[in-house]
């Protein structure tokens, strides 16, 4: 009761070590099982050999993006603290990328896996879902986590597009962009909604705080 | 195309993420026993309770 009490107090910017430590080890959770389950050469084979769609952005589309928004709404969900997605971003790809590096795995060069870029860009995405889940906090839990999944998986596509893929592979081209959109939103649908169907089954562990 | 094909790496794949999937769902199954469980050895340390109580009313009953 204390504890509750205490969470309704504090304000709403401040990152306790709660949030810290939860959604930091939920990233960091996400991050290993990521880099466990895709290793170098898989997502190009199964997004541009198998499926045959264009690139570059298709894996990040339909793979990381998803991925690690699962991990974020799951976070969110948890910790109901502002903050939490971002560090859960954080957690999730330093995590890959020190972990990449220390048992010296390789990585996906033309995403630039594991590099500062890599980090970056999913700090984009971890502030955009945090927008997207204040923005959205007076709509129904199942649409906040609809909107904020695929916009968050779009700012990912968009910024991997524009800061990432002209350094490694080259700028997309026009034609693959729709195709390229409608993946990233099909991503973030299907991230909403597992992240969704994940969290009913778990409670809250901070009570009701900001984010009901 | 945007690089080799790497068929060897996709299967890696698909087995990890049957393992992981099999071991999270294996997790959710454990979580579910020891909840039924749970509630199963909480119901029954309460049938005593239940007995005391209904043998206190019977005595007060029988006071009155």
């Amino acid at each position: 009761m204390e504890d509750r009490m205490a969470c309704e107090k504090d304000p709403p910017m401040q990152l306790q070590a709660r949030v810290l430590g939860v959604s930091a080890l939920v990233g960091a959770v996400g991050g290993a099982i990521f880099l466990f389950v895709f290793p170098k050469g898989s997502i190009t084979t199964l997004m541009h050999h198998v499926l045959g769609l264009p690139g570059p952005g298709a894996g990040i589309a339909l793979i990381l993006g998803p991925v690690a928004l699962v991990f974020i709404l799951l976070s969110s969900h948890l910790v109901r603290r502002t903050g939490s997605a971002l560090v859960t971003a954080l957690g999730f790809s330093i995590t890959y990328a020190a972990l990449a590096a220390i048992v010296g795995l390789p990585t996906n060069e033309k995403g630039a896996f594991g590099s500062l870029w890599f980090i970056l860009g999913l700090a984009t995405c971890g502030i955009v879902a945090e927008g997207m889940l204040f923005l959205t906090r007076s709509l129904k839990p199942q649409w906040r986590w609809l909107l904020t999944a695929c916009c968050a998986n779009l700012a990912l596509l968009i910024f991997c597009w524009t800061v990432i893929f002209p350094r490694t592979k080259g700028w997309v081209s026009w034609d693959a962009v729709p195709m390229l959109l409608a993946n990233a939103l099909a991503g973030g649908l299907v991230a909403g909604i597992v992240g969704r169907g994940i969290s009913t089954r778990l409670p809250g562990l901070t009570g009701p705080g900001q984010r009901r | 195309m945007c690089g080799p094909a790497d068929y060897q790496a996709l299967q890696t794949c698909i087995v990890r993420m049957v393992e992981v999937s099999a071991v999270g769902l294996t997790a959710c199954a454990l979580q579910q026993a020891v909840s039924y469980f749970g509630a199963f050895r909480a119901d029954r340390l309460r049938l005593p309770e239940t007995q005391l109580t209904a043998d206190a009313v019977v005595a007060l009953v029988e006071v009155k």
